[in-house]
């Protein structure tokens, strides 16, 4: 229906410059987020089927680089500290390139222990020892232990208690117990029970809340917001519908709508995808949003898996459950 | 990146931004080569300490820094009084000036009072001000919200006082400011589930009536605001009240409630000759606690609703379909 | 040529050049201000021999088109045949409004721009108990809404740097001998305790209709050719006091029979500019209105290049050589186009476009602070009488600006009020009378007779109970006060244009000198005259007419102010703008910048002021 296409060569050509961007301030002020950033390039090319635009071995390289001695963990760039969102990415990049083993399993078990150290008595998980908690670190940590067959019913069962703390009434999820519920932590809290294998811990009733809660979020443009009386943006199309996908609802919204409005945040000039129309782009909402026309079957994508957020052809390996 | 319009960089304009950014960017990167490798060699003196807060002014999302900042103040604490750590949430509250939305920096924030010497109430309470203050600037910032919930927290627990009422007048004040403020509505109900476990509302049905109230004068200034569609779902239907309350008074209630949305409806209807989507949607919810919560007789018209919503909300329709297979 | 007798000058008050920016470093405010030659300065010893453009008259219009020239490129002349800026939209002391007066009322002007000025000034100020030039009056109040035109020019001319603004919330509309504040915001009218529910539901239903009422042609066309009051009764089910606050209070219109799209407009514009600077819809400049926000313009301009001289009078303009004469002698060759405003028109001119229409101003300085009209920390509010709610039976409404001494424009324990209407011949002094004593009869019940505004009941001496108002309040016809208001000065005047009442301005206004049409033997032959500040009580008319003006001098107005001057700005402020708000974590950020959906977008709020905490 809608008049636009997606613009692939202009996102792998965007994607790939990313880092040729060193004249830019911009480059060096957002080098805290720079393993993050390379994951989300790299699954962007990967649903564009352009993986080579990277170079691997450089890649790898620049991911083992980022390990960090005192933490166990990886760190966003070299001498910056260990902490489980950078972790996630680290392994996610070399899941992607199937160089797991590159890890080492000395560095491997430090890793586990990292993730293992990070969990908290009521099940929950820090980001790193400075105890900052909240649902995006049960995802991250879970979906590290999964890529690398670590899941355990020791690790599993608490945080699946966390998780079930932070529903609300409405049928949203939020960062922690009696906060507000936010599209994002939908997919981190559904998002952890399905890497668990442990969807069937909500109720019928409750999923479909959840889905409710999820479809409200499309606006008349087209677009999702995060929470209630907020302007759409293209991350959302990640966050609600990789979530509805996960419960299955992926068509409680409009698919219509919601490519028109992702395939109207593009640079057509330059390529890269912005939050809403005629903004600047960047890597983190490219990737997602070309993850969520993956997940309504725009042609030409690699089919992605809503849990992980990279594509099957990566996650088929992962561990979904732990053995009894 | 989110909410900054795209900007046409032509030749000359780019040029002259990275003629502009060279130095910049030459010295942030020995700034940050200078203050990483002192890091590295867990310098912790106050020279080390005074490069965190220059390289956390041009970026104060590195997260590193932040945690080096506080690995230099552990060490150095023993010689650090009230100013020094006055000082320093002064600090982060310039940062969050700037960016309100970095989790980091609340992170440190909320260590510094942590570490404060002796942790007192009287900061804390401060704390709450400010807080306050922050959610004026932006009273959907859910950071804000939360940090608020933990300085209530804090300040319950050193005070042994619970905080409930202020904060319930609290989400009120927000709610009246502004209708759609969800995050006001939406800790409107946890404080409320709180009162009531703690058994802190004397007079229940004066308490009941008054929110009743409340709900109907929201629904007929705003029928298009889901927030308040949102809460009263969660009045009639999940909160404990509905427990609480006698059964015969409760389905009046129910009933009330259907009597007023289907007014505001065929207004809506006589005006825009359109159903109101939100009205339809709660009428499904209140007839089915009618006929499976309270075991009613009623005549539902649960069907020619989602008949209706299929047309006037097309995007969810799919939702509807299932909801009707489901009756 | 100082007067002592002068109100200090924008630059004596302001003086501009390095202030503390947010992170306390010295940040340039990127303009710096020279003086302006006239009053601050001696004249300059010479007059440029050619210019591309001269402007005469000081006013608000001139000094917008002075500053968007310059900016332009043109080279500027800008005269005024006074010793003050402002000309028609001039700030004056009472000093000042005597020798107004008597000149207005010179008869010998050819045409009349004033008639039937009537000055009086209490002795108090001869006697020296209040001061001259403590006072500044308006010959043309204005109030500045939030969303409108001129701000964003403001803004982005960087002219708000020289001045200072506040807020006016308080909006007062009389009705049944009763004053009753408006319920303009979606939080008063949730939390308003006497609307009906149904009532609160329609109000609302019509607010938010009005954001977009353009799109939903649907909603209105039927009723385009109708009185906006049909269309809120028929379609809207609105009741009468709802119906005359929003066209009178709102939409300030000028009488019923405003049509359905015009009163639309100007409901929409009072709405729009709730929020955007506060919860308030309005602004006004500090120490003055027009005369403050035309000197501004002025001294951009000067920056710019533009040269300014006061006391400066044109005598001719011939068409031919595009020579100007003025009083002293002096010469000028203009290369593109003259303008002036109609006031400053050369001797024996024959080309002044008609003011046809007639605006009927009385402005009295009161000796009472009027505080309790005011919402709290502010200093200013607006009434409006509207049609027949004055015992004259008035057709057309009477609007009030009220300004109280924290705006910088009167003493201590005195305010300005401001009446103006577009009743037109005798009629319309009467209506100003009646306002004046329906104010009169208020402000004295209201600062006198009640001693305990939290009783509210009382007994007065006869024995009579009376229920207590607060604030603006409730009648109270039965109480007869003996006590007087004191006048510190009054001032009555009507006042021409060519703009139709509480309309804006509009291309043809300015068609009307084109140069196939001399007037032989006319001095102002070639002169592009401007337009004379009209009835409206907002701006809004200035930066149209400014940019019509523009348009004919420069054949289009897409350069209109198109200033950049970003590159001026701090680096940190860059900083935050690239990287503001950038995602700070990885595959499960949460993502919460999630901007709050408004009704309308606001023009980035610049003066808004730092966060204090």
């Amino acid at each position: 229906m809608g008049q636009k296409e997606l613009l692939k060569e202009k996102h792998i050509n965007y994607v790939g410059s990313l880092d040729s961007k060193k004249a830019d301030l911009e480059y060096w002020l957002s080098e805290h987020l720079r393993l993050n950033g390379v994951y989300w390039g790299l699954t962007a090319l990967h649903l564009l089927d352009s993986i080579d635009t990277f170079n691997k071995e450089e890649v790898i390289e620049f991911v083992l680089s980022c390990w960090d001695e005192n933490t166990g963990g990886f760190a966003a760039y070299p001498r910056h500290d260990g902490h489980l969102l950078t972790t996630l990415s680290g392994l996610q990049i070399l899941a992607t390139f199937d160089a797991l083993d590159r890890l080492g399993s000395e560095k491997e078990d430090r890793l586990v222990n990292f993730v293992l150290c990070n969990q908290k008595p009521d099940g929950s998980f820090q980001g790193d020892s400075f105890g900052e908690v909240d649902t995006r670190f049960v995802y991250t940590a879970l979906s590290c232990l999964s890529i690398l067959n670590k899941l355990t019913k020791e690790v599993v069962d608490p945080a699946v208690e966390y998780i079930a703390r932070c529903y609300n009434f409405d049928g949203g999820f939020g960062l922690n117990p009696e906060a507000e519920s936010h599209a994002a932590q939908a997919f981190t809290c559904i998002g952890a029970l399905a890497i668990v294998g442990k969807l069937d811990t909500l109720t019928n009733d409750q999923k479909e809340n959840i889905a409710v809660w999820l479809s409200e979020r499309q606006l008349p443009e087209g677009g999702l917001n995060g929470r209630p009386s907020k302007l759409p943006d293209v991350c959302y199309s990640w966050w609600v519908l990789s979530t509805l996908a996960i419960l299955g609802k992926a068509d409680w919204i409009d698919f219509s709508k919601l490519t028109d409005f992702i395939l109207n945040c593009q640079d057509p000039k330059n390529g890269g995808i912005s939050d809403r129309p005629d903004n600047e782009v960047d890597v983190f909402h490219t990737v997602f949003g070309i993850g969520g026309l993956s997940i309504m079957g725009y042609p030409g994508l690699k089919e992605i898996d809503p849990v992980y957020c990279m594509p099957y052809t990566v996650t088929k390996k992962f561990q979904r459950s732990y053995a009894d | 990146m989110h909410g900054i319009k795209r900007k046409e960089w032509t030749k000359e304009l780019l040029r002259k931004k990275r003629e502009e950014e060279r130095q910049k960017i030459l010295d942030y990167q020995q700034l940050t080569n200078d203050v990483l490798n002192s890091k590295r060699e867990r310098i912790t003196d106050k020279n080390a300490f005074l490069k965190t807060t220059k390289l956390l002014d041009i970026n104060p999302e590195f997260n590193a820094v932040w945690n080096y900042r506080r690995e230099i103040i552990k060490t150095l604490s023993l010689q650090l009084d009230e100013n020094f750590w006055d000082s320093e949430l002064n600090f982060t509250m310039e940062k969050l000036k700037v960016r309100p939305k970095v989790y980091w920096i609340w992170n440190h924030r909320l260590w510094c009072l942590q570490s404060y010497p002796n942790s007192p109430l009287k900061i804390w309470l401060k704390e709450l001000a400010i807080v306050s203050k922050l959610l004026e600037m932006d009273s959907r910032n859910f950071h804000g919200w939360h940090y608020r919930r933990f300085i209530v927290k804090t300040v319950e627990s050193l005070s042994g006082r619970s905080l409930n009422s202020d904060e319930f007048e609290y989400t009120t004040k927000k709610i009246n400011q502004n209708i759609s403020n969800f995050s006001a509505w939406f800790q409107r109900t946890t404080i409320i589930e709180s009162m009531l476990s703690k058994d802190q509302i004397s007079d229940m049905d004066s308490f009941i009536n008054n929110e009743f109230e409340y709900i109907k004068n929201a629904i007929f200034t705003d029928a298009e605001d889901q927030s308040v569609w949102t809460y009263l779902i969660w009045f009639i239907k999940e909160s404990a009240m509905k427990n609480i309350m006698e059964p015969e008074l409760y389905s009046n209630m129910v009933k009330a409630l259907i009597e007023n949305i289907v007014l505001i409806n065929d207004d809506e209807l006589s005006f825009s000759g359109k159903d109101n989507g939100w009205c339809l949607k709660t009428l499904i919810v209140l007839e089915s606690i009618q006929k499976e919560y309270l075991k009613e007789d009623i005549q539902s018209k649960s069907q020619e609703y989602l008949d209706k919503l299929i047309t006037i909300d097309p995007l969810r329709k799919n939702r509807y379909l299932h909801q009707l297979k489901n009756l | 040529m100082l007067n002592s007798e002068r109100r200090p000058s924008m630059a004596e008050r302001r003086p501009s050049f390095f202030s503390p920016g947010p992170d306390g470093s010295l940040q340039s405010t990127s303009l710096l201000v020279p003086h302006l030659a006239g009053i601050e300065d001696p004249l300059p010893e010479t007059t440029p021999e050619q210019v591309d453009v001269v402007i005469a008259g000081t006013g608000l219009i001139e000094s917008i088109l002075s500053a968007a020239l310059a900016w332009q490129g043109s080279t500027v002349l800008h005269i005024d045949s006074n010793n003050y800026y402002g000309d028609t939209w001039a700030t004056m002391t009472i000093d000042q409004l005597k020798n107004w007066t008597t000149l207005v009322n010179d008869k010998s002007s050819e045409t009349r721009f004033y008639k039937d000025a009537k000055l009086y000034v209490s002795g108090l100020v001869s006697q020296g108990k209040f001061k001259s030039k403590n006072f500044g009056i308006d010959l043309s109040p204005k109030i500045l809404f939030a969303q409108s035109d001129l701000l964003s020019v403001l803004i982005k001319s960087r002219v708000h740097q020289y001045l200072e603004f506040q807020s006016l919330s308080n909006f007062h509309t009389f009705e049944n001998d009763n004053f009753e504040r408006l319920t303009n915001s979606k939080q008063e009218i949730f939390t308003n305790q006497t609307l009906p529910l149904m009532t609160k539901r329609n109000l609302m239903r019509f607010i938010k209709f009005v954001f977009e009422w353009e799109k939903n042609t649907e909603v209105w066309e039927p009723y385009a050719d109708q009185p906006l009051a049909s269309f809120l009764v028929d379609k809207f089910k609105l009741e009468k006091p709802q119906v005359f606050e929003l066209i009178f209070s709102i939409g300030m219109c000028r009488n019923l029979n405003t049509r359905t799209p015009e009163g639309l407009a100007r409901i929409r514009r009072f709405l729009t500019s709730f929020d955007v600077y506060g919860p308030f819809p309005v602004l006004y400049s500090k120490y003055g209105g027009p005369g403050e926000l035309s000197q501004g313009f002025c001294r951009s301009a000067a920056v710019a290049g533009a040269t300014y001289k006061l006391n400066h009078k044109l005598v001719s303009y011939d068409p031919n050589s595009q020579t100007a004469v003025f009083e002293d002698g002096s010469r000028v060759r203009v290369t593109e186009k003259i303008v002036a405003s109609p006031t400053q028109h050369p001797p024996n001119s024959g080309n002044i476009p008609p003011q046809k229409y007639e605006v009927h101003r009385l402005t009295c300085v009161v000796e009472k602070d009027c505080l309790q009209w005011f919402s709290e920390g502010e200093n200013a509010a607006m009434v409006v009488f509207p049609p027949d709610s004055l015992k004259t039976g008035n057709t057309e409404t009477v609007q009030v600006a009220i300004l109280g001494s924290g705006a910088e424009v009167c003493e201590p324990g005195t305010s300005i009020w401001y009446f103006s209407t577009t009743q037109e011949g005798p009629r319309g002094d009467l209506d100003l009378d009646a306002a004046l004593e329906a104010m009169i009869a208020s402000i004295l019940r209201e600062s006198s007779e009640i001693p305990d505004d939290d009783e509210l009941v009382q007994i007065n001496p006869d024995g009579v109970s009376l229920v207590n108002s607060v604030k603006l309040g409730k009648s109270f016809k039965e109480l007869v006060s003996k006590e007087q208001i004191n006048f510190i000065m009054k001032l009555y005047y009507t006042q021409y244009t060519s703009t139709p009442p509480f309309d804006v301005v509009t291309p043809n206004l300015f068609d009307l000198n084109k140069s196939d049409k001399y007037m032989p033997g006319a001095s102002d032959n070639g002169i592009l005259y401007t337009s004379l500040p009209s009835g409206e009580v907002s701006y809004d008319e200035a930066i149209t007419a400014a940019k019509l003006l523009y348009e004919k001098i420069v054949g289009s107005d897409d350069d209109f102010f198109d200033l950049d001057f970003e590159n001026d700005e701090p680096d940190s402020k860059n900083n935050n703008k690239t990287m503001g708000n950038y995602d700070e974590s990885a595959i499960a950020d949460d993502d919460d910048d999630d901007d709050d959906i408004r009704m309308m977008d606001a023009e980035p709020v610049e003066f808004a002021g730092e966060m204090e905490i």
